[in-house]
């Protein structure tokens, strides 16, 4: 494992072992104390100077208090067969399905990569409220029990 | 309903004859909603969507005929919802709000149940999974899959004594869960202190907005808005008109459901002189989002179901003819 | 992947929601930001501090971040813009010890204006650890310092590397490891940080 996160440093360690490693609690404890280490010896060889400073718990603990930032499923998700199978279900003709997304030229992106373009935002706070009413009307119908409620307050809406 | 086994004790069930048909789940599943209610408890949970990890801390208790509930987010914010029967109060300490909402008290979750058209397991596979230990208590695991592609796959883990709901999950089609949620520990029965139940947040201050979600006005299928395209399964459950925010014009909304899913669809009038929101499909943990525009009316369409679910369905409305 | 790509796949992990990929970043670029921002500031406890209030003013604007440009040239506009509010708002002018204006000293070296900002103690902290970091190079095996040379101060890929040293890239990912643990294992004594286990 911690090979992989060597490798992860060097940005050589492919999405869905790096997603593994993020999600493990095993590995998250260790990704941050070997990134720290190998960074240092990084800056070591390159005889920078600062080389004691270290203020990533500080920012990192404020981090904590900090609204988590939101930004959308990435629009490769569209590009799935089973969806474009969903939109000709829809009545929507697949070519004009594809159509439709890459006259958005800002938000399609080409498979192969993971580029910024396919990443949007959505402004968390304003979607606060529908959240709520959302999650209360269709409580009672769900199966959650007792826990409906924490979708309305676990997104971490901010100022 | 009639169920063609054998009925169950719910007192004292064993586990060794496992439920293994699709109509023990869904009577499993049942029970597990009605406990939910009527049972007086408090634990700690764990939520958790994408990457993210929360615990909270949940009391309920049954006084009379009175539900009273409390949720407490102990990472991050102390973000609270408070619920007495039906009135729901959100405190949000970070933009300083207190948001009131009222729950549907209309339809409720057994209502939907019955087998044959319509049912739940038209659109889903129910199967009963093996036992399995969860927070230490024996658990009936409950397997949720969806027949088509406009719904999400769930798995729920009741505890096979009081038949409380202790774990569940939302997944997607490749099987990545989009969101859990996995009591830690649980304590059923007993005197819960009232103090537990009361909001922590101080609105004495005076910094506090409140806004009134609550519905003025339920309107029925008024024909203002019509629905073109259907999703398999899921009926109308609701509709009405509510404040959705201080400075946008009356709102409708209307809530779409299969039983386990819902869909809301949002319709307001955009407010004057603010910028147009951006159209298109969002994620926000486990609810996707789909925002279009028709003419100068936004159509917000929201819901624990995969984008093409709400892209159908919004896709699909227009006004109606009056 | 490159270095630009390998930051932006954790720009969109933290818009994603993951708070910790966000750590990593901070660990990469937090002394390349604290010396650019001492150019302004001067002071090495309150650049630190600018430094810290840069991050967090990042974290707050990342979904506002598109990948236009690269992840570091956005976070060096934060960190300028925030340095000049900082002393704008502790009423004292940007100027360098030779009475340069702010603008001038984003111009400068670095290593030139920054022998006036540290401190005795910290430059020794900062050799102590460079003369470790030397000597445990000097005993690694040829192969694994070659790799990790080619990889820290040559800036290669991992692929360009495999080119150089005539192997395969698992061969090179291997050897960049294990010269790194070696090293580590001669710095742990001087730093002897427990991890912390907060965030």
């Amino acid at each position: 494992m911690k090979e992989k996160i060597s490798a992860l440093f060097d940005g050589q360690l492919d999405d869905d072992e790096t997603t593994r490693l993020f999600v493990s609690s095993a590995g998250k404890a260790v990704l941050r104390q070997d990134c720290r280490s190998y960074q240092l010896i990084g800056d070591a060889l390159r005889n920078e100077t600062l080389l004691d400073a270290d203020i990533t718990d500080a920012v990192m603990l404020r981090l904590l208090d900090e609204p988590t930032v939101l930004a959308p499923r990435p629009r490769l998700a569209w590009h799935r067969p089973t969806m474009a199978l969903a939109a000709s279900l829809a009545g929507v003709s697949i070519v004009g399905w594809l159509a439709m997304q890459q006259s958005k030229e800002s938000v399609v992106a080409p498979l192969a990569q993971n580029t910024p373009a396919a990443v949007r935002t959505v402004v968390a706070h304003d979607m606060q409220e529908y959240v709520i009413a959302h999650q209360a009307q269709s409580a009672n119908m769900q199966f959650q029990g007792g826990t409906e409620h924490i979708r309305t307050v676990a997104l971490g809406y901010g100022k | 309903m009639r169920y063609p086994v054998i009925c169950l004790l719910l007192a004292g069930f064993s586990l060794p004859t496992l439920a293994q048909s699709s109509a023990d789940a869904l009577r499993w599943m049942q029970r597990a909603n009605e406990v939910s209610r009527s049972l007086t408890y408090t634990g700690t949970f764990i939520y958790q969507s994408d990457s993210r990890t929360e615990t909270s801390r949940l009391a309920h208790v049954v006084d009379g005929g009175r539900e009273l509930e409390r949720l407490e987010v102990l990472d991050g914010s102390p973000r609270e919802v408070l619920r007495d029967n039906n009135e729901v109060k959100c405190y949000l300490p970070d933009s300083h709000l207190l948001v009131l909402e009222r729950r549907n008290t209309r339809r409720s979750f057994p209502a939907l149940l019955p087998e044959g058209p319509g049912g739940l397991a038209e659109v889903y596979l129910i199967r009963s999974g093996i036992p399995v230990r969860v927070a230490g208590f024996e658990t009936q695991s409950i397997l949720v899959d969806p027949r088509d592609e406009f719904r999400y796959g769930r798995q729920f883990w009741v505890d096979a004594k009081s038949g409380l709901l202790l774990k569940s999950s939302l997944r997607a089609e490749n099987g990545e869960s989009l969101e859990s949620f996995t009591f830690t520990e649980l304590r059923i029965g007993g005197t819960i202190d009232r103090e537990a139940l009361k909001a922590h947040a101080s609105t004495r201050s005076g910094e506090w907005k409140i806004h009134d979600l609550r519905s003025t006005e339920s309107t029925g299928d008024d024909g203002a808005w019509v629905f073109r395209n259907q999703i398999p399964g899921f009926r109308r459950v609701s509709e009405m008109k509510r404040p959705s925010r201080p400075d946008v014009p009356e709102s409708r909304h209307v809530v779409f459901s299969d039983g386990l899913a819902a869909i809301s669809v949002f319709i307001e009038s955009l407010p004057e002189g603010k910028p147009r929101p951006e159209p298109g499909m969002f994620a926000m943990g486990a609810i996707n989002v789909y925002k279009r525009f028709a003419g100068d009316i936004l159509l917000v369409v929201m819901g624990d179901v995969p984008p093409a679910a709400l892209k159908r369905l919004g896709d699909g409305i227009e006004a109606g003819k009056r | 992947m490159g270095e630009r790509e390998a930051d932006q796949a954790l720009v969109e992990r933290v818009q994603a929601g993951d708070k910790q990929a966000f750590g990593l970043l901070v660990t990469k670029y937090q002394r390349k930001l604290i010396r650019l921002v001492a150019r302004l500031v001067r002071d090495p406890a309150e650049a630190e501090d600018v430094a810290q209030e840069t991050f967090i003013k990042a974290y707050r604007a990342l979904p506002n971040f598109r990948g236009d440009s690269a992840f570091y040239t956005w976070l060096y506009r934060i960190g300028i813009n925030t340095a000049k509010n900082w002393l704008v708002a502790n009423g004292r002018r940007a100027t360098t010890s030779s009475g340069v204006s702010s603008e001038d000293a984003e111009q400068y070296d670095e290593g030139e204006l920054l022998r006036d900002v540290d401190t005795p103690e910290r430059v020794l902290m900062s050799k102590q650890i460079v003369d470790v970091v030397n000597a445990a190079m000097e005993r690694l095996p040829d192969d694994l310092k070659t790799a990790i040379t080619l990889r820290e101060i040559d800036g290669m890929a991992y692929e360009e590397i495999a080119q150089v040293m005539d192997c395969p890239i698992g061969t090179v990912r291997s050897r960049i490891f294990r010269a790194r643990e070696a090293i580590a294992l001669e710095l742990r004594p001087l730093l002897d940080t427990a991890p912390d286990t907060r965030w």
